[in-house]
């Protein structure tokens, strides 16, 4: 009993335990490094409790008067999410069929699809609707167009990977029976499929509910613009409004999401 | 009529797993194979439908020579072998009539089984073989409400659909309780009976390839190495087919399992 009070034992070699703070250091060079490197106007931090406080002074209380326009904005809002995600499911569909191991027809095919989902993921929505601005003009169809874009990386991906985890032996039993290759896909992976592709469509809707309050900002319509425009005119009472309107459709889309996520899986 | 000849099927460089295999399945006649894991019953099956692509060696069924077919052809040519298979194989999303159904996918029109709008004597057909099964009362249920027994029956129903001139069944009762098991054996040779239709049935269990078939064939190394009666099955043709495994071919099936 005694002797083993008295065995030692630590957790790391003295050799580790130099390595580990090497590491500490290093960290905390690349910090200072970057904190440095950046420039921060610290007069503006510290003012920044100050600032925020007028700020909300000044929001309140929110100023209802154009109520209507906002939530007719609001509507356009939920319109362009539904719509860029209907339109971005149906086109996901044949890209996931060719992203996905199994399925897919041959090597090229498979390139092709992952290279469309990369480009789709790789690049943010915001971004997407600035590009599309330039091309369909201000307005909700960029709106759309750029929800769409970044929307199919992101259902086309999810759906892929649920294609490649299917259980491969319907699909081998319905070969046998002699079923042509679309006859497979149809009886023996679409209804494998089915429970992931309607969550991952209702999870991308709330989400686009969400993108598309933003892309008013870059002039890609929606409840945004109305935003951009109270910014910009410092009518703080109506940011406040627009916010809170905001603030309630997101709470809507969750409830509603939630909803159907339970009724259908 | 099935004739296989000089099959042979090998994977990669190694040793053939079927190696220059002949088979005769003449009529109606419930065939039962069977042999240790690895022997090569279950791609001797598969070859059969091509599920596994022979390496060489002819398979004929009532005068179509299976390894000749092209792609299409193979397709036409798959109608008329049913399959069943040890884990059943349905598709569970599915009910029980659409899994039945799927047995004629190979018939149907594209939009047909889009649709689920299948033909008239499709469906009765599929009643009268569910009702003599005793499952036609699930048409309607989802595949993965039924019991283990109840799913197998689907899968023979499914493969019976495709009205097949020959009845492949992979380990059918693997998967399956005693008593389960027994009741599957029985429905598939009386159906085999009914139907005049010839059975090959890879089993494990002696006992009951014993009990059910007309016929048994032992395989060992990729080799037929018995083909007679069951009654002729006698211990010392047991011991030949299933023991003294060689140490090499021993270590190969302990990395399988």
């Amino acid at each position: 009993m005694e002797q083993a009070c008295l065995q030692e034992w630590s957790r790391y070699t003295p050799q580790q335990r130099f390595t580990r703070y090497a590491w500490f250091a290093l960290a905390a060079l690349v910090v200072s490094w970057a904190l440095g490197s950046v420039d921060i106007i610290w007069a503006w931090v510290w003012d920044a409790p100050a600032q925020m406080g007028d700020l909300f002074r000044r929001m309140v209380p929110p100023d209802p008067t154009h109520l209507g326009a906002i939530l007719e904005a609001l509507w356009d809002t939920v319109n362009l999410a539904t719509i860029a995600t209907a339109l971005a499911v149906v086109l996901a569909l044949p890209v996931a069929y060719i992203a996905a191991q199994n399925t897919t027809p041959n090597a090229v095919t498979l390139w092709i699809g992952r290279f469309i989902l990369v480009s789709s993921r790789s690049v943010n929505t915001i971004i997407w609707a600035l590009l599309f601005v330039a091309i369909f003009g201000p307005g909700i169809v960029a709106g759309i167009v750029a929800i769409m874009f970044r929307s199919i990386g992101f259902l086309g991906k999810l759906l892929g990977e649920a294609i490649e985890e299917i259980d491969p032996k319907p699909v081998e039993a319905l070969q046998a029976c002699g079923a042509s290759h679309f006859k497979v896909v149809l009886y023996a992976i679409v209804p494998q499929v089915m429970p992931t592709f309607f969550a991952v469509s209702i999870l991308r809707w709330d989400i686009n509910l969400r993108e598309s309050t933003v892309l008013g900002l870059v002039g890609a319509g929606g409840i945004g613009v109305i935003l951009q425009g109270a910014i910009d005119t410092f009518n703080w009472q109506e940011v406040s409004m627009v916010l809170l309107a905001i603030i309630a459709l997101v709470v809507v889309g969750e409830v509603v999401s939630s909803y159907l996520r339970r009724r259908i899986l | 009529m099935l004739t296989i000849k000089g099959l042979v099927k090998r994977y990669g460089a190694g040793d053939p797993v079927l190696k220059d295999l002949e088979l005769e399945v003449p009529g109606e006649e419930v065939v039962s194979v069977i042999g240790s894991s690895g022997a090569g019953k279950s791609t001797l099956l598969r070859c059969i439908n091509r599920l596994v692509e022979p390496t060489s060696g002819t398979i004929t069924l009532n005068g179509t020579d299976f390894t000749a077919l092209g792609k299409r052809d193979l397709r036409i040519g798959r109608r008329r072998i049913g399959m069943v298979f040890q884990s059943f194989n349905l598709v569970d999303r599915l009910t029980v009539m659409e899994n039945v159904q799927s047995g004629r996918l190979g018939y149907i029109s594209t939009w047909a089984a889009l649709t689920r709008r299948y033909p008239k004597q499709d469906i009765q057909r599929a009643f009268e073989l569910m009702e003599r099964v005793g499952i036609a009362h699930y048409a309607d249920k989802r595949a993965d409400e039924l019991s283990g027994g109840e799913r197998q029956r689907v899968g023979v129903i499914r493969a019976l659909m495709q009205q097949p001139e020959i009845l492949l069944a992979d380990e059918p009762t693997a998967s399956l309780d005693p008593k389960t098991s027994e009741q599957i054996m029985t429905l598939l040779r009386d159906l085999a009976r009914e139907l005049k239709l010839p059975v090959i049935i890879n089993i494990h269990n002696v006992n009951e390839a014993r009990q059910f078939s007309d016929r048994i064939v032992g395989m060992r190394y990729g080799r037929i190495i018995f083909d007679d009666l069951p009654a002729a099955l006698t211990d010392d043709a047991m011991h030949e087919i299933y023991s003294g495994i060689p140490h090499a071919d021993r270590q190969v099936e302990g990395e399988a399992a």
